[in-house]
C-alpha cells in the first residue's frame, strides 16, 4: 500500500513536469529504492521537486497559454506601431471613414489634426515602423512556436520602432499636435508610461522564455 | 542584491560529493544518501546544474535484472573546476574561523 502510494505520488510529480528526461528519473529511480518508507519519503520529495520546477516563470512561459497571451501583447505592437502609417494611408487615399475610425483611437478624437504632421512625417520614418511591425509579427509567430528566436525579433523591432517615434516626436509639428489646453493624467502620464513599461515587461519575458528554450534544447 | 548562484549549502554539498569522483556515474539516490539532501532539494539542484552546463547525464542499464534504466550524472569538466573553485573559497574559511 505505501510502496503504491510513492508509485502514484511519482507519477503525479511526472506529470506536473511534463515530457522531460527527470521526470522519468524520478520514476526509474523509485523502483531501485528497496525500502517502501523510503520509497515513500523520496517520492513526496519528487512531488515537491516537481511543483518547484513548474512554478518558475520560465517554466510558466513554456506553456502554450501563456505564450499565447505574450504574443497577443506583442501584436498591440503591431498595432501600435502601423496606427500612424495606416492614419496616413486612409488620409492619402481619401477612405475618410477609416480616417475618422482611426481618429478616435487618438487623442483629442479627431484625425483632420494629424494633418498637418502626415504631412511632415518622411516616408522612410513609415518604413522604420513598418519593419518594425514585420519583425513584432515575426515574433508573435516564433512564440507561437516556441522558438526562442522571438526574443531577437522583439530586441530588433523595439529600437527601430522607437528611433522612427523618437525623431518623429522631436519634430515642432509634433510638440503642436501634441499640446493641449488643460493636462491631462491618463494622456500625459498614464498612457505614455504604459507605453514604456509594457514593451519592457514584454522583452524581459520573451528574454526568459528564451533561456528556458535554450535550457530544453540542452537537455535534449 | 541578487543571490550568487551555486552558492547555496545545499549545492555545495551536492558539489563536493560529486567532485569526490569526478569521472563516476552517480545516481539520485545514492546521492540524496551521501548528501543527506531530500528529493525535493536534489532533483531541482541537478536540473540547474545541468541547465547551467556543469552536470551531465545519461541513461544506464540497470545492474539488477528487472529493473527500469536509471538515470546517472556526473559533473562536466567544467564543472569540476566550478566544484573545486566552489569547495575551495568554502575551506579557506573554514580553516580562518578555526585558526
Amino acid at each position: 500500500m505505501i510502496r503504491g502510494l510513492a508509485v502514484r505520488l511519482v507519477k503525479h510529480a511526472a506529470r506536473v513536469l511534463g515530457t522531460s528526461p527527470w521526470s522519468e528519473a524520478m520514476k526509474s529511480e523509485l523502483e531501485h529504492i528497496d525500502g517502501d518508507y523510503e520509497a515513500l519519503c523520496w517520492a513526496i520529495g519528487c512531488v515537491v521537486a516537481s511543483y518547484v520546477e513548474r512554478s518558475s516563470v520560465a517554466t510558466l512561459l513554456h506553456t502554450p497559454t501563456a505564450r499565447g497571451l505574450l504574443a497577443v501583447a506583442v501584436l498591440t505592437q503591431v498595432l501600435a506601431f502601423l496606427f500612424a502609417t495606416a492614419l496616413t494611408l486612409a488620409v492619402r487615399l481619401e477612405h475618410l471613414r477609416i480616417a475618422a475610425f482611426l481618429g478616435k483611437f487618438t487623442p483629442g478624437d479627431d484625425y483632420r489634426r494629424f494633418i498637418p504632421l502626415i504631412d511632415a512625417t518622411p516616408w522612410w520614418i513609415h518604413v522604420l515602423w513598418i519593419t518594425a511591425s514585420a519583425l513584432f509579427l515575426a515574433c508573435a509567430i516564433a512564440l507561437l512556436l516556441d522558438r526562442r528566436a522571438a526574443f531577437a525579433a522583439f530586441a530588433a523591432a523595439w529600437p527601430l520602432g522607437a528611433i522612427g517615434n523618437w525623431i518623429s516626436e522631436s519634430t515642432p509639428v509634433y510638440r503642436q499636435t501634441f499640446s493641449f489646453p488643460a493636462p491631462s493624467f491618463a494622456r500625459d502620464v498614464a498612457i505614455p508610461a504604459a507605453a514604456a513599461i509594457v514593451p519592457a515587461m514584454i522583452a524581459v519575458a520573451l528574454w526568459i522564455h528564451a533561456r528556458r528554450v535554450s535550457r530544453a534544447n540542452l537537455r535534449q | 542584491m541578487g543571490r550568487i548562484p551555486n552558492t547555496s549549502p545545499q549545492t555545495r554539498e551536492l558539489l563536493a560529493a560529486l567532485v569526490r569522483q569526478p569521472r563516476t556515474w552517480r545516481y539520485g539516490y545514492d546521492l540524496s544518501k551521501e548528501t543527506g539532501l531530500k528529493s525535493g532539494t536534489l532533483y531541482p539542484l541537478l536540473i540547474r546544474l545541468s541547465d547551467q552546463g556543469l552536470l551531465e547525464s545519461e541513461w544506464q542499464e540497470p545492474a539488477r535484472p528487472g529493473k527500469p534504466p536509471r538515470h546517472a550524472y556526473r559533473l562536466t569538466p567544467k564543472g569540476g573546476v566550478f566544484a573545486r573553485s566552489t569547495a575551495a573559497p568554502a575551506r579557506r574559511r573554514l580553516a580562518g574561523a578555526t585558526s
